[in-house]
C-alpha cells in the first residue's frame, strides 16, 4: 500500500508540473490574484535573488570587457613598440635625405609640417559625400588647402578652416582639383573630383594608360610623399581629338573615416 | 526540515549565482540535483517531496513554473527505483550512474524547454555545466554519502 502510494504520488506531481508547464498556468489571468498573494509572501527572496543576480551577471560582464581590454591593450603595445621602431627607422632616413638635400643643393627642401590628427564629426547630408567636418580647426594649426588622409589615403583638402573645425572637400566632390601622378608611367596630370568617379584631366590619347593603374598625390613642392588618390576605373575616347576620357574611382571612402591625418602646414599647437 | 532548509538554499544559490554565468539559465549545474543524488544514497525517504519542493522552488526563482518541477521529480523516481535495486558504493559505479542520470535530467529540460520556446545551445556552457555537475554530483557522494566500497 506505501508503494503504491508512492508512485501514485510521483505520476500525480509529475503530470501537475507537466499539466503547469505547458498550459502557461503561470501566466493564466486567473491565477493572477493567487500568483499576486504567493508573490508577494516570496517577493523579499525574489528581489534578493534578482539584485545577487544582478550583481553577478554586471561583474561578469565587466571581467569579459577587462579580459577584451587587455588584450587589446596587449596588441596596442606591440604596435607601439613597432611604431617607435619605425620613428626611429624615420628621423635617421629623414636625416640623410636632409643631407641629402643639402649635398644636392635641392631647393624647397623640408620636412613635413604639423600632423594633426583629428575625428570626423559630421559627413554630408545629401548622401554625396562631397564632404565632412572635422574636429580640428585654426586652433590645430590646420589652415585652407591641407591634405587630409585617411589610412594613408587621400580623403581631400581642407576648404575652409574654422576656430576648432574644419571642412574637408572630398575626392567625390567636382571642387576638388589635385595634382596627381599615374604610378605606372610617373606622369602628372590634374585630379577633378566628381561623384561617384573622380576624373583625369588632359590625359594625351598617346599616352599609356589603363584600367586598374594607381593615382598617387603630387605635392608640387616635393616635400609630401605620394599619397594614393585613386585607381583608374574607366577609359573613354573623349570628345576632343587630343585627350581622352579618364575616369578614377577615389580610393579613400569619407563613410568609413572616423580619424583623420591633416597634414598641416605650420606646426600644430 | 532540515534538508527543505538545504534545498532551498542550494535552490537559492542556483538561481542567483550560477544562473547569470550560464545561458540559457536552466542549463546551470544543477545543485538540487545534486543534492537528490545524493540523498539518494543515504536515505531516500520523502525523495519525492522533495525533488518537488526543489523544483518548485526553482520555478519560481527561474519564473519558469513547471520545468524544475518535472525534471527533478523524473529524475529523483528514477533514481529510487534504480538504487533500491542496484546499490553498489564503488566509484565507477557512482560516476556511471551520476552521469546517466545528470544526461537524464538535462535532456529532461532541453526537451521541455525547446517544446515551447526557441533558444540557442551553446555546447560550451553545456559541457561546462555537465562536467561541474559531475563533478559537484561525485564530491558531494565522497562526503555525504560515506564513500566507503560496499555493495548492497
Amino acid at each position: 500500500m506505501k508503494r503504491y502510494g508512492f508512485h501514485l504520488a510521483f505520476v500525480s506531481l509529475l503530470l501537475l508540473s507537466l499539466f503547469i508547464f505547458f498550459s502557461d498556468l503561470s501566466g493564466s489571468p486567473l491565477l493572477d490574484r493567487i500568483k499576486e498573494v504567493s508573490y508577494r509572501a516570496v517577493l523579499p527572496v525574489i528581489n534578493l535573488k534578482e539584485a545577487i543576480f544582478n550583481y553577478v551577471e554586471e561583474n561578469m560582464s565587466k571581467y569579459v570587457l577587462l579580459v577584451n581590454l587587455k588584450e587589446e591593450n596587449s596588441r596596442l603595445l606591440k604596435e607601439l613598440e613597432m611604431c617607435k621602431v619605425n620613428e626611429v627607422e624615420l628621423s635617421t632616413y629623414r636625416r640623410v635625405l636632409r643631407r641629402l638635400g643639402q649635398e644636392l643643393k635641392l631647393d624647397g627642401f623640408k620636412s613635413l609640417g604639423g600632423v594633426v590628427f583629428s575625428r570626423v564629426v559630421y559627413y554630408d547630408p545629401t548622401g554625396l559625400d562631397a564632404f565632412v567636418i572635422i574636429s580640428a580647426g585654426r586652433q590645430s594649426g590646420v589652415s585652407r588647402g591641407d591634405i587630409v588622409l585617411s589610412r594613408g589615403e587621400v580623403i581631400g583638402t581642407v576648404k575652409e578652416a574654422y576656430t576648432a573645425t574644419s571642412k574637408v572637400i572630398t575626392t567625390l566632390n567636382g571642387e576638388l582639383n589635385l595634382s596627381v601622378l599615374l604610378e605606372s608611367s610617373g606622369k602628372a596630370y590634374i585630379y577633378r573630383g566628381g561623384y561617384p568617379l573622380g576624373e583625369l584631366l588632359y590625359v594625351n590619347k598617346k599616352d599609356s594608360i589603363s584600367v586598374g593603374d594607381k593615382i598617387l598625390y603630387r605635392d608640387p613642392e616635393g616635400r609630401l610623399p605620394n599619397f594614393i588618390v585613386g585607381y583608374v576605373d574607366r577609359i573613354e575616347k573623349g570628345e576632343s581629338p587630343f585627350f581622352r576620357k579618364v575616369f578614377v574611382k577615389p580610393a579613400a571612402d569619407p563613410r568609413r573615416s572616423e580619424m583623420v591625418i591633416v597634414l598641416a602646414e605650420r606646426k600644430a599647437r | 526540515m532540515i534538508h527543505y532548509a538545504v534545498i532551498f538554499v542550494l535552490a537559492f544559490f542556483q538561481s542567483s549565482f550560477l544562473s547569470p554565468l550560464f545561458a540559457p539559465g536552466f542549463l546551470s549545474p544543477d545543485l538540487v540535483f545534486i543534492f537528490l543524488f545524493t540523498y539518494s544514497f543515504k536515505e531516500r525517504k520523502d525523495i519525492i517531496f522533495k525533488a518537488f519542493f526543489g523544483g518548485f522552488v526553482l520555478d519560481v526563482l527561474h519564473d519558469s513554473l513547471g520545468l524544475f518541477m518535472s525534471a527533478n521529480l523524473l529524475s529523483a523516481y528514477l533514481m529510487f527505483m534504480f538504487y533500491e535495486r542496484i546499490l553498489v558504493k564503488r566509484l565507477f559505479f557512482v560516476l556511471g550512474s551520476l552521469a546517466f542520470f545528470t544526461l537524464l535530467n538535462y535532456s529532461v529540460k532541453i526537451a521541455l524547454m525547446s517544446r515551447k520556446f526557441s533558444f540557442e545551445l551553446n555546447p560550451f556552457v553545456l559541457s561546462l555545466s555537465l562536467f561541474i555537475t559531475l563533478t559537484l554530483g561525485l564530491l558531494g557522494y565522497l562526503l555525504f554519502a560515506g564513500g566507503r566500497d560496499e555493495q548492497t
